[in-house]
């Protein structure tokens, strides 16, 4: 006996090659090919084979429950996606009523001190210039690199930071020998400021009284800007940027004035160093 | 195979939902699925096939390949459907019968070829399993009437092809020896 419980006699009677063992199963044997004693399997495995009754029954009823599952299986998907673009929608929706009510509120002055100089720092870089209390860039809607002072004479009267009621004018001191080039580079790199009150004049512009409104504060003089001293002033120093006042009660003293340099950023080797 | 080259275009037309799709698919495959399901589970093979191509229409937007991968696809299916059954009733109602299955139905006075073409093709599949242990019923149901080659059996069920041709070998030298001590085959 083997382990299949066959005795070496029947493997002998019964012998069967695989391939044809596969091909009978097939039904790809010929009638004459089968092997003896495997005819009457052949027949067997051929009516197998053969049609089965009522495979037709109900076919209608068991289409349309299947056409049901498919078409149930598709909307699943398709109320994720609704669900996912809704929910897109809402938080565009909330980022951009953040942002109006920020900036409206920045430009308001009306956000705590930290707060306000978190969204003025932010919304400079997209160009919207708000209050800062903690000075930096000039606290105006009107774009923040306003055209430094032309060269003028070869030395410039420095008057004391005028304050007006909603922000101070900075006063700079500009030596002829430098300003030029610290001026070509402001309008170089900021055309758009080429309309501001300064563009053009050969001198320190006096900005008269009334044009000292809210919309432009002027910074003033802070740090290591000599400027900001009253009295004449002779330096060779590089125009410095000042920092913006936030004094409403100061007074609307009319002044020549100086809007500041915007640093150059150094983040941007893209932008082409313009030269003299 | 009866869909050949359409089939792509009736598969594709079938995950849309289009009713005619369906039911190209269906014709051309219940009938191969009833039988094997009436083959192994006569009481509950119209139940089984509805569960199967259920279980199709629901994951028909996830199936990828080719008419025979759909065919041995639908086949997984329905083995999966008989072996739930079979679990949940905690017993195997296709046990080996004894070898008088044929001879019982035939009679031993018929000529053999007679005896067998008297039988309907369902009551050929039914005693192939009663005579057959589970395993060789399937590797012979599956290939014969679900068309399937060893390889696609062996997905089926879970083996190795290597595993499927000893088992088909065996049950036909099992299916010989049958009829051939019944009288059935000289």
């Amino acid at each position: 006996m083997t382990f299949s419980g066959d005795s070496y006699s029947d493997m002998e009677r019964f012998a069967l090659d695989p391939d044809t063992a596969d091909r009978l199963l097939s039904d790809a044997l010929e009638p004459e090919g089968v092997p003896h004693r495997y005819g009457e399997v052949a027949l067997l495995l051929r009516l197998a084979s053969g049609p089965t009754d009522g495979a037709r029954f109900g076919e209608e009823a068991a289409v349309a429950t299947v056409v049901g599952a498919i078409r149930s299986s598709h909307r699943p998907a398709a109320a994720r996606r609704t669900g996912t673009h809704a929910r897109l929608k809402v938080a565009t929706a909330g980022v951009v009523a953040a942002f109006t009510l920020t900036g409206g509120l920045a430009a308001a002055d009306a956000l705590p001190g930290p707060a306000q100089e978190v969204a003025a720092d932010a919304l400079a870089v997209v160009g919207v210039h708000v209050p800062n209390p903690a000075g930096g860039p000039p606290t105006s809607r009107e774009p923040a690199n306003v055209p430094g002072p032309r060269p003028g004479p070869s030395t410039l009267t420095t008057t004391p930071a005028p304050v007006t009621s909603s922000a101070t004018v900075p006063t700079l001191t500009q030596p002829s020998t430098v300003s030029a080039t610290s001026t070509s580079v402001s309008v170089a790199s900021q055309p758009a400021a080429s309309a501001g009150r300064t563009h053009g004049s050969t001198s320190p512009t006096t900005v008269p009284q009334s044009s000292q409104t809210q919309s432009s504060p002027a910074p003033k003089a802070t740090g290591s800007a000599p400027a900001a001293a009253p009295g004449p002033t002779s330096t060779s120093m590089p125009p410095t940027q000042a920092r913006p006042a936030r004094n409403p009660n100061a007074g609307t003293q009319a002044g020549p004035t100086q809007r500041p340099q915007r640093p150059q950023r150094p983040d941007r080797p893209d932008r082409p160093t313009p030269r003299q | 195979m009866a869909l050949g080259t359409a089939f792509d275009e009736v598969l594709a037309a079938a995950r849309a939902g289009a009713e005619w799709a369906v039911t190209a698919l269906y014709r051309d495959l219940n009938p191969p699925l009833l039988a094997y399901l009436r083959a192994v589970e006569p009481t509950d093979a119209e139940d089984l096939a509805s569960d199967v191509w259920l279980g199709i229409g629901r994951n028909l937007s996830a199936f990828e390949g080719d008419e025979a991968a759909f065919r041995g696809w639908a086949f997984t299916i329905a083995r999966r459907r008989v072996v739930d059954l079979r679990r949940r009733r905690g017993r195997r109602q296709t046990d080996p019968a004894p070898n008088e299955t044929f001879v019982a139905i035939a009679g031993s006075d018929d000529p053999e070829a007679a005896a067998l073409r008297a039988l309907g093709a369902d009551e050929v599949r039914r005693g192939i399993v009663e005579l057959l242990p589970p395993d060789q019923a399937d590797v012979v149901l599956l290939r014969v009437i679900g068309g399937l080659d060893v390889r696609q059996v062996a997905d089926v069920l879970g083996k190795r092809p290597g595993a499927v041709r000893v088992l088909q070998h065996r049950a036909l030298r099992r299916l010989a020896k049958a009829l051939a001590a019944r009288g059935v085959t000289k």
